[in-house]
């Protein structure tokens, strides 16, 4: 079955992912403005909103490539189990550790498919064939794709179907058992039997795995999460639990979105 | 330009220098029967070409050929037959093979008679053999019958050992003759006369002449070019690519790509479409400064005068900004979200590089290498400024030596036209000229094919 059931909200969730007064500037451009959000550990928790709202911003704030979009400024506090993580002199690599990223479109890395699910390890130095050969095994189970690629492991990623590329990136992400995996539109791209075997695959993600999903399908966002947060012109609208957000919406602006009015 | 996935051109790369290859065949065939004059080698030692036409009914034996006239001519005093009809090449150290019927050695050669005092020389004719021109008569026969040319070099060495002058005369499948000094035959060849041994025989003479730079001041041949232009178009692509490639990776490792880099691109881009001539005077102008100040020669070790390092050079600066471009264009087409992912996984800007940037534009960069070797190696006019005389020591005879990279070369003018032969039979450089043309053209698509190859997108 798929739905919130298999991650049952829980009143007594703990505060995993936390934004405080979170501001970001690009060349003078407001791309998210006095953001205040509590992610719960272990949780799905859905970031909807039409384009350019922020949600990509947002998930660039936890794994650290805002850093690397050029003109880009910031302001207050992003904390990751408490530990901030746009502090004066933090560790990088030791933060980028505990956040796993997949992108949009599909893209992978040079290579085969199994290079491109031991890549964060041989980034660590890890060369001893059997380990990552079965930390590759785990990931790949984790990610539902074990039986789908294990005959492919050798070879190259970039000429497979989009949706088994997405498996690989999912497995990726997860070889490094993040505490945080951070979906920008994985589905995007995808069509409804892709899109499918993938959210089965995010739902048999390990519960202590927090997993923020920027998405513009409302019906995943209302079919996966635990909660929705609602992002406009940068802007937090509306966050709570999804049942409650998509059937009483607190705000007009959420409504008239969640609607179709627009968007 | 030609698409390299189209199977067309595919073919055409290799169809085109056909033509030019032929050409050079057949034209050298042409010079048989055409050559009409007498030339002198480099030794100074008469070899003279007569246009004669065989008397009626005659087959080999010396002087019973005449003259454009119509009239008898004796080239020498005493001449011993050899058997005939057969094909006979002779390879020389000094100077183009010689190739032809076999129709006499000629002993103590003497004055040439023509006209009345030929046919009175003739009426005497055969002379009587001595044991040794005996003996040499039988051993080329049996040489032929055998077809071993090994035996056939030993006889005449042998005969030779016991002679002063002693000249071979070659009929040509034309109608010229050859006096060929034996003291400069280094190999004998012997085989049936026929078409398809012409045009055998002719490619053969060909590649002999095209590597024949015993001392490329005087033997000519296009070895030298060969060797020289390979040098050339590798010290561009280490001077001019080499860097390119550098910078345009170092380029995508930054995060902004800024105006410094908008200005590069477009600089090179305009900077390709300089005529090569201009990159010519640049390097001239180079060479004339830097190599003719001590401290050129001494700091870089330049010889002053032209040179293929400064011809290399002047080709890497015009090649760096096609390699350049063509770099940063394979770099663009890897997805961005390849190095975000990279990224995100913790990998440092230099990983980024050489993980996942690198890896994945690899053949583009290679690519991009070759094409700029293939436009330094179709430029000619750089070369025509800066290394326009002077001599590579490599040779048929130093084929392991290489020349050293302030040494002068040959421009093909001088390699296929002037060295070779004396100015009046320049034309007998027309094969080699067209030959040069075969391999130029064909080098050249078959670097810009293996960079266009190379450089195909892989989806």
């Amino acid at each position: 079955m798929i739905g919130p059931a298999l991650h049952p909200a829980d009143p007594g969730d703990q505060t995993h992912l936390e934004f405080l007064g979170w501001t970001v500037q690009i060349e003078d451009r407001e791309m998210l403005r006095w953001v205040d959000l509590e992610v719960p550990r272990g949780r799905i928790v859905a970031l909807v909103g039409p384009t350019g709202s922020g949600k990509s911003i947002l998930l660039s704030s936890v794994n650290r490539l805002l850093a690397d979009l050029p003109g880009a400024r910031w302001e207050g506090a992003v904390k990751l189990g408490g530990t901030p993580l746009w502090g004066r002199g933090v560790d990088d690599l030791a933060l980028k550790r505990r956040t796993s990223s997949l992108f949009r479109h599909g893209a992978v890395l040079p290579g085969t498919v199994f290079h491109n699910i031991a890549f964060p390890l041989k980034l660590d130095g890890i060369k001893d064939p059997r380990i990552l050969a079965e930390a590759v095994e785990r990931a790949l189970r984790a990610a539902s794709g074990w039986e789908a690629l294990r005959k492919q492991l050798e070879r190259e990623a970039g000429p497979l179907p989009i949706g088994l590329r997405q498996i690989v990136n999912l497995a990726r992400a997860l070889v490094g058992s993040p505490e945080i995996l951070l979906l920008d539109e994985p589905c995007g791209d995808l069509d409804p039997r892709e899109t499918e075997m993938f959210e089965r695959a995010i739902l048999e993600i390990p519960g202590r795995t927090t997993v923020l999903l920027a998405t513009h399908n409302l019906a995943q966002a209302s079919r996966l999460p635990h909660r929705v947060a609602f992002f406009m012109d940068g802007q937090l609208v509306e966050y709570g639990p999804t049942d409650r957000v998509f059937q009483r919406p607190l705000r007009t602006r959420t409504e008239d979105y969640l609607s179709g009015r627009f968007g | 330009m030609i698409d390299p996935r189209f199977p067309l051109g595919r073919i055409l790369a290799f169809v085109l220098p056909l033509p030019a290859l032929l050409l050079a065949v057949f034209t050298l065939r042409a010079n048989h029967v055409a050559s009409p004059a007498i030339f002198v080698d480099p030794a100074g030692d008469s070899i003279l070409a007569l246009p004669l036409a065989p008397a009626p009914g005659d087959t080999g034996g010396i002087g019973r050929f005449l003259d454009a006239d119509g009239l008898p001519v004796r080239i020498a005093q005493r001449a011993v037959a050899v058997p005939a009809p057969s094909t006979w090449i002779l390879w020389r150290d000094d100077a183009p093979l010689s190739m032809g019927r076999l129709s006499g050695v000629l002993v103590d050669a003497g004055d040439t008679l023509r006209g009345e005092r030929a046919r009175e020389a003739l009426r005497r004719m055969p002379a009587p053999l001595s044991r040794d021109e005996h003996r040499l008569v039988e051993r080329l026969r049996t040489a032929r019958d055998r077809r071993d040319s090994a035996l056939a070099l030993d006889a005449l060495e042998r005969f030779l050992s016991r002679q002063r002058t002693v000249v071979a005369l070659l009929q040509a499948p034309g109608r010229a003759i050859h006096e060929v000094p034996l003291v400069r035959i280094r190999h004998v060849e012997v085989f049936e006369g026929g078409w398809a041994d012409g045009v055998m025989a002719s490619a053969r003479r060909l590649w002999f002449r095209m590597v024949s730079t015993a001392d490329a001041g005087s033997g000519g041949g296009l070895w030298g070019a060969l060797v020289a232009t390979a040098l050339v178009v590798l010290l561009a692509g280490a001077m001019g690519g080499v860097p390119s490639l550098f910078l345009a990776v170092h380029l995508a490792d930054q995060i902004d790509p800024g105006p410094a880099v908008r200005w590069l691109r477009w600089a090179s881009e305009g900077i390709s479409g300089v005529p090569g001539v201009v990159w010519g005077c640049v390097g001239a102008a180079g060479l004339a400064y830097f190599g003719d100040s001590s401290w050129g020669h001494e700091a870089m070790g330049m010889v002053p005068g032209k040179g293929i390092l400064w011809a290399g050079l002047a080709l890497g600066v015009l090649s760096a900004p096609i390699t350049f471009t063509r770099a940063m264009d394979a770099i663009d087409r890897v997805p961005r979200s390849s190095r975000e992912i990279a990224r995100s996984c913790g990998a440092t800007r230099h990983q980024v590089l050489l993980w996942v940037v690198i890896p994945a534009c690899r053949r583009g960069l290679v690519g991009a290498w070759f094409a700029g070797l293939a436009r330094a190696a179709g430029e000619t006019a750089p070369l025509l400024l800066v290394g326009a005389v002077g001599s590579i020591e490599i040779g048929w005879h130093q084929a392991g030596s290489m020349p050293s990279l302030s040494g002068e070369f040959l421009h093909l003018g001088a390699m296929a036209y002037e060295q070779p032969w004396p100015s009046v039979q320049a034309h007998l450089g027309h094969p080699l000229a067209y030959l040069a043309l075969a391999l130029v053209a064909a080098g050249c698509l078959a670097l810009e094919w293996a960079a266009l190859r190379l450089g195909e997108v892989r989806e």
